[in-house]
């Protein structure tokens, strides 16, 4: 987690960045991987999550004067405009959406359950998810695979603050019913 | 077919592969390019927009200087020499 005064000289780089476009190499530099990852996440396609990715750079630099201070990191503007990127994809190509998730990620977030960790349950999971609203996975990426706090996902995602967490809680309510597993880091073990 | 493909990665995407996709220098060309195009854009906007107030005054000047002609007919024929004219024919 970011510091309130590293959030601010972020905001500060940021600001500069609209009359000297040069200073905004530092935060593309320290923020890339992490967005191509989220992007990656949910396309599964690393020509299209390249050319995703630089646009959501591209974007950001271009509206870097539009950028208010909400004492969000600056990344989460750089999620934001990623996920809206990402849904303008698959608005234009209308093909279903892709999730790709880590399987290293799933494992240290599912600690095993009286039903123990075999490859059905990965099935039977994977199934599960499918069938999930695409609001639910994005916020559950968001959470466990991005370790992003409910005020982060709420400026991403453009909902409230307990909107996230009611989706979050909502998803995870409904795994733990069908799977009798317990997840780490939402509290509620 | 669900609502969403789910996928399972056996394997996490490395640094190394990512790097291979980050040009920073591409990334300054591209937003020049842009700036660029949106100067040329703007420029051409005033230019239309000059263009049209232009021919707007050049419109306005024409059916003024046709509205002048029409009264000065006007007053030439309403003369108290015509009306006598008119009136003793």
């Amino acid at each position: 987690m970011l510091s309130d005064d590293e959030i601010r000289q972020e905001y500060a780089i940021l600001k500069q960045s609209g009359k000297n476009p040069a200073a905004f190499g530092e935060l593309y530099e320290k923020y890339y991987d992490k967005i191509f990852n989220f992007i990656y996440r949910q396309t599964d396609d690393e020509d299209l999550t390249a050319d995703l990715c630089s646009q959501t750079f591209l974007n950001a630099l271009k509206n870097s004067h539009r950028f208010e201070f909400r004492g969000v990191p600056v990344s989460s503007w750089f999620y934001r405009i990623a996920a809206n990127e990402v849904n303008k994809h698959y608005r234009k190509e209308k093909k279903i959406r892709v999730f790709s998730i880590e399987e290293v990620k799933v494992r240290e977030l599912i600690e095993q359950g009286a039903e123990g960790w075999d490859e059905e349950l990965i099935q039977r999971l994977l199934n599960y998810l499918k069938e999930l609203p695409t609001d639910m996975l994005e916020v559950l990426e968001l959470r466990f695979f991005e370790d992003k706090d409910f005020k982060e996902i709420a400026f991403i995602l453009n909902i409230t603050e307990s909107g996230a967490k009611m989706r979050t809680y909502r998803a995870l309510d409904r795994l733990r019913k069908n799977f009798n597993i317990s997840i780490k880091y939402d509290g509620k073990k | 077919m669900g609502r969403n493909e789910i996928r399972l990665r056996r394997q996490l995407m490395s640094s190394g592969r990512i790097a291979r996709h980050r040009n920073y220098t591409e990334l300054m060309r591209q937003h020049d390019k842009e700036v660029r195009l949106k100067r040329v854009l703007r420029v051409f906007t005033y230019f239309l927009i000059i263009l049209f107030l232009l021919i707007l005054l050049l419109i306005i000047i024409r059916w003024e200087g046709k509205q002048s002609a029409k009264t000065a007919f006007l007053k030439i024929k309403a003369t108290p020499e015509v009306i006598t004219r008119v009136l003793t024919d």
